[in-house]
């Protein structure tokens, strides 16, 4: 039984991916991509002060341990690669990077329940353990920590970020990836949703018609299949609401965003002090109409439906769908080059532009990483001090310097005022990633990425250079995208073990259920009265209460970013 | 008076003439209180409104309120009902399948084609459910499914059934791939157990002028039946459990409600939303049903046959 | 097997050979194309279609998987385990198990029952790990995957009901000898035991072999298995294919990876098979009783 048990917990795990809450996609998104660009500029200025960095007091040899929540970051773990060396040569730290095996949350969990914990942990901040951790008191307060060791390193932190991650009025971690208001406009243009793509030869063979609307979309589709009789239409990715939210596949933001562009807005209902489940809103729905008018018309193939990731991904490198969808990176960094590599240079994917649907320009909803994974010190540290102190360099600019380009002179050079790698760093990076990984460990020492204008302008350029056609698409796509970080729609479900997440799982339930048999309708009257029953359902279980909770967590949200 | 020193001493006389046999049983019986029996505290988070903040130790108690509303859940009950049908299915095909793959390579002349086939068939044990599931979409692919095809080409389905994603082939197909993946690994005891028949018997029965069926009824079969009787209890015990695994991987949107068994609830309320305490007990439910259904399999079994477990 | 020389015998044989050749190639086959997939440009493969043999030799997906210089040690780690954790769960199990087959033993029912519960009900994963983490303090000892795996019921039960259909007079002679139930057990017992020894040991050694679980919450660098490792490389299912492009292994898929290491981790268990297959000629057990 204890076995079975362990196996079930263990195997399950596996495919499970973390619950993404329905305002969370530009957060998956950037765990799916590595967080490795992240251009920002702040004007923060970070300047050491006369008294000289913490850090420096003490360099004699000291390691700490880490468990790193990512089981396929195995690239981040120590050995001798450079930058790792040149921090140790600084500092005198060095990591012991521990990763979990198979499940990162049981892995956790276990941990905490068992009060066995490394000296520090890389955790999401947003991860429910998060809670556990502080309330349990098992990890030290920054700001206590810093008080005493390192008060240089408080005041380099933007006053905004503290306030936003503040808990109970106190810093308990250092969140990486923590991007301020001009992340929207300046630097690598955000893509806050999946797009669809159109295979060259294909869009080709029809005549490379505009696709500017969801109307041009179904035409094209069409032509593509009586070309393309064995092709599939259309390509997008596993439904399932539970790990995706209420959108069902991560595909269908890119209708959504064009039937309902003012989705978000329209969800709050301050009058009734409700936040409503987007099934309610009328272009969201109008979205699973399109799809089911594609599949009415052949145009959709309902395995998609009960497709799992890897089917999809397997068909999409087999290049088997003439509109297909992917996270933006995966197709250009991914995708694009397998395909053209054993299929064929032709058969490659391009973006389609936003669609208009009703004559109205599509709105995406783009938002900065509030941060990505947390830096926390647990009570189990044998030595906090130095660990703190050694996070003071990790967050410096020097820190950020010898963390992503090394040092000046030997591995980078600074070009027009920006930071430039060596000829020969540079190569290896393009032509033998691994390699160069495993010699320079660039970006993966002490995982500590935040804004800095030198490094973020340095990034934007090498992204465009290196990445031309994907600059390109994001470009394309970003005049669509508005800020909704004062929107307030950031972590709305209620939590859940509470009652109302008990409604909010059967809702989630029932919508799963409800999504095939919406798209699989035969008429617009079936469709209507599937849908219909669902919001009977919906009701009837409770989803009011829900929505109650939601609007509180709005205004909370709203609250904690300061808005209002 | 004087009858319960007289007992106690032995008592304790026979212990001393067991003193080998104890020494061989007892580190066994410490080690499952060990590893089993002190970690069972666990189980009273059932029975309270657990939060990992509070602990075992500090969480509410709030007494049978989990069971309460489990059996008020419509959800647990269709799970409850999903579960046994499908190990019901499982247990009637699937128990004797292995035991007729025993009795037939047993019956081969070949000995070598015998050792290849005993071979190969246990190979899909290894094969896991992730894959297997997998395979299961591309051979059940209405457009491209080798298996799909020529259940169309027979009139089994129409040419457009997602086998994959219909609530009435979803039974057929656990039950199938369970047989399959598991048919030569459980034959695997069938065999032992008959290689522990002396040839001799069937010498004597050949004499006798008994046909294969005879020795096949009178002499393999017989020498199967407390394997066969032992394993058929437990299975009557697990008829409450199901293949997590499994049934968790062939769970879509479209075969949802059918897929959702006990473990698959179970780990989506605990794990999935957090609610341990309701997951512990829908786990102590199953684990007390299970008990009861192996205890009275274990009773009428021991009034019929006189073989049974303890 | 006698061969029967009569029409219904003769056409019988026929039917269980073309009925077991049909089950071998349905359990060979997924796992033939399994292999063979496993070995064909991973990208190339995602395009479907291959059936008998590659369409592109490749051993990209093997290339990434043994990129990684702890899989030997891992390998040692991993046959160390399952060579010494097979023996002894086989001893301890049997002793267990021999030990309750005696009808005369005090507390035999009570004993079986309370391996027989825990069957049923367990505490959960925590308190298991506290346990053997905090109070036998195991954690990070090669024993972690020995002690805690030496018992199982489902086998423990197996073995009794062998035990308890061996012929009493064996032992009865045995004893009147003058022989003591430890000398029985290992010198008697055990040698005509071994069908089901050689089963059990198969149970054991597999479920060593494909452990993994335990590694990873008790075991350390020095500690880590084959499947671990496998298990490690394989679970980031999304992000596989592009942390495999940022190793320079540019055609791998997560798929793909998936079908090599499965290859990597059954290849050398299956081959045990034969192994244990030679146990199971028919009348080993009465045979040496009686001789």
């Amino acid at each position: 039984m204890k076995g079975t048990g362990l196996k079930v917990l263990a195997t399950a795990a596996l495919s499970l991916t973390l619950l993404a809450g329905c305002g969370s996609n530009s957060e998956s998104d950037k765990t799916d991509n590595k967080p490795s660009d992240t251009g920002t500029s702040t004007d923060t200025a970070q300047t050491q002060t006369a008294d000289g960095p913490s850090w420096k007091i003490d360099t004699s040899p000291f390691t700490f341990s880490q468990y790193f929540y990512g089981n396929w970051a195995s690239n981040y773990l120590w050995k001798d690669q450079y930058a790792m060396k040149l921090a140790t040569e600084k500092t005198g730290v060095k990591i012991d990077r521990k990763l979990a095996t198979g499940n990162d949350e049981d892995y956790l969990n276990t941990m905490i329940a068992s009060g066995d914990l490394p000296d520090t942990i890389m955790l999401d901040w947003n991860n429910p353990a998060v809670t556990k951790l502080i309330n349990n008191g098992m990890v030290y307060s920054m700001d206590e920590l810093m008080d005493k060791y390192a008060p240089e390193l408080k005041k380099m932190l933007d006053p905004d970020m503290v306030k936003y991650h503040s808990i109970d009025g106190k810093l308990w971690y250092l969140p990486n990836n923590y991007e301020t208001a001009d992340r929207l406009t300046s630097g690598i243009p955000i893509t806050p949703i999946r797009p669809w793509f159109i295979r060259s030869d294909i869009y080709k063979a029809i005549g490379s018609p505009k696709i500017e609307s969801t109307d041009d979309l179904m035409t094209a589709l069409k032509a593509a299949k009586e070309k393309f009789p064995d092709v599939n239409p259309v390509g997008v990715e596993f439904f399932d609401v539970a790990k995706n939210g209420f959108q069902g596949s991560l595909s269908m933001d890119f209708l959504i965003d064009s039937f309902s562009p003012k989705l978000l807005e329209e969800q709050v209902i301050d009058d009734q002090q409700i936040l409503q489940y987007p099934m309610r809103n009328k272009g969201f729905i109008e979205a699973f109409r399109y799809m089911s008018e594609l599949s009415r018309n052949g145009l959709f193939d309902p395995q998609l439906l009960i497709y799992k990731q890897e089917q999809y991904q397997e068909k999409l490198y087999g290049a088997q769908y003439a509109v297909a969808s992917n996270f933006m990176n995966n197709i250009y960094a991914d995708f694009n080059p397998k395909i053209e590599s054993t299929i064929g240079a032709d058969k490659k994917y391009e973006v389609i532009g936003g669609l208009k649907a009703n004559g109205q320009d599509p709105r995406y909803p783009a938002s900065r990483l509030m941060g990505w994974q947390g830096f926390f010190i647990t009570k189990a540290a044998k030595n906090p001090e130095r660990i703190i102190r050694w996070a003071e360099y990790a967050w410096s600019d020097e820190g950020q310097m010898d963390f992503r380009y090394g040092k000046e002179g030997e591995t980078y050079d600074l070009v027009d005022g920006i930071p430039t790698f060596k000829p020969e760093v540079r190569d290896m990076m393009l032509k033998d990633n691994g390699g160069w990984y495993a010699k320079y460990g660039f970006q993966a020492s002490t995982l500590m990425w935040r804004s800095g204008k030198l490094w973020d302008s340095a990034a934007a350029r090498d992204f465009q250079a290196d990445q031309p056609e994907q600059f390109a698409a994001a470009k394309l796509l970003e005049k669509y995208n508005y800020d909704k970080y004062s929107l307030g729609m950031d972590n709305l479900e209620p939590d859940g073990s509470s009652p109302e997440g008990v409604i909010n799982a059967k809702v989630k339930d029932l919508w799963n259920k409800t999504i095939p048999k919406l798209i699989l309708s035969k008429n617009d009257a079936d469709f209507d009265s599937i849908y219909n029953d669902f919001v009977t359902q919906m009701d009837q279980v409770g989803a009011e209460k829900v929505e109650k909770v939601m609007y509180q967590r709005h205004l909370a949200d709203l609250e904690k970013k300061g808005v209002k | 008076m004087s009858s319960v020193p007289a007992k106690r001493s032995s008592l304790g006389r026979k212990f001393w003439t067991q003193r080998y046999l104890m020494l061989l049983t007892l580190p066994a019986v410490l080690w499952i209180i060990v590893f089993n029996y002190i970690p069972m505290y666990g189980i009273i988070i059932a029975f309270q409104d657990y939060t990992p903040f509070h602990g075992v130790i500090h969480s509410p108690w709030i007494g049978l309120d989990n069971f309460r509303e489990l059996f008020n859940d419509p959800t647990f009950r269709e799970s409850l009902s999903n579960t046994l049908v499908i190990s019901i299915v499982k247990l009637v095909f699937g128990f004797p399948a292995p035991i007729f793959l025993a009795l037939m390579l047993n019956e081969l002349m070949f000995k070598r084609f015998k050792r290849i086939v005993q071979s190969l068939s246990y190979l899909p044990y290894f094969v896991s459910w992730v894959l297997v599931v997998g395979l299961m979409y591309t051979l059940l692919d209405p457009e491209t499914g080798v298996v799909s095809k020529m259940l169309v080409h027979l009139h089994v389905i129409g040419s457009d059934t997602m086998l994959m994603g219909s609530e009435k082939s979803f039974l057929t197909l656990v039950v199938f791939t369970e047989i399959w993946k598991s048919i030569g690994w459980n034959s695997i005891i069938y065999l032992a157990a008959i290689a522990g028949v002396d040839p001799q018997l069937y010498e004597a029965a050949t004499v006798d002028g008994a046909n294969r069926f005879r020795r096949v009824w009178h002499i393999t079969l017989p020498a199967l039946k407390p394997t066969i009787i032992i394993l058929l209890i437990l299975s009557v015990g697990g008829l409450i459990n199901s293949n997590f695994d499994q049934l968790y991987l062939m769970q879509n949107s479209m075969t949802q409600d059918a897929a959702n068994v006990l473990s698959v609830y179970s780990y989506k309320t605990g794990l999935v939303s957090g609610r341990f305490s309701y997951a512990t007990a829908i786990g102590l439910f199953q684990s007390v049903v299970a008990f009861v259904l192996m205890y009275a399999a274990n009773y009428s079994s021991r009034k019929i046959t006189k073989e049974s477990l303890f | 097997m006698i061969a029967s020389k009569s029409w219904a015998g003769r056409s019988f044989d026929w039917i269980n050979v073309l009925l077991l050749l049909c089950l071998a190639i349905v359990t060979l086959y997924p796992f033939y194309n399994i292999v063979i997939t496993s070995f064909n440009d991973p990208t190339d493969a995602a395009r479907g279609g291959i059936t008998f043999w590659p369409r592109q030799l490749s051993i990209e997906n093997y290339k990434m998987v043994f990129r990684d210089d702890n899989i030997i040690h891992a390998f040692g780690v991993t046959v160390a385990r399952t060579l010494i954790g097979t023996a002894t769960a086989v001893l301890f199990t049997g002793a267990f198990a021999y030990g309750v087959s005696k009808p005369e033993l005090l507390g035999r029912r009570f004993f079986l029952m309370l391996a027989i519960v825990t069957m049923y009900f367990s505490g959960g994963i925590i308190p298991y790990y506290l346990v053997v983490a905090k109070y036998l303090h195991l954690k990070g000892h090669f024993l972690v995957y020995i002690i805690p795996n030496l018992f199982s019921v489902f086998n423990a039960i197996l073995m009794l009901t062998f035990f308890r259909g061996l012929p009493k007079e064996m032992e009865e002679s045995a004893k009147i000898d003058g022989a003591n139930d430890l000398r029985i057990f290992f010198q008697l017992v055990l040698p005509v035991s071994k069908p089901v020894l050689a089963t059990i040991a198969l149970y054991n050694a597999v479920a060593h072999w494909n452990a993994w679980y335990d590694a990873m919450l008790f075991g350390n660098e020095n500690l880590q298995t084959l499947q671990q490792i496998l298990m490690q490389i394989i679970s980031s299912n999304s992000n596989v294919s592009i942390i495999a492009s940022s190793l320079g292994f540019g055609s791998v898929t997560a798929q793909s990876l998936k079908l090599a290491t499965m290859v990597i981790t059954t290849l050398p268990i299956v081959f045990v098979y034969p192994f244990v297959q030679k146990y199971f000629v028919q009348g080993v057990m009465i045979g040496s009783v009686k001789g």
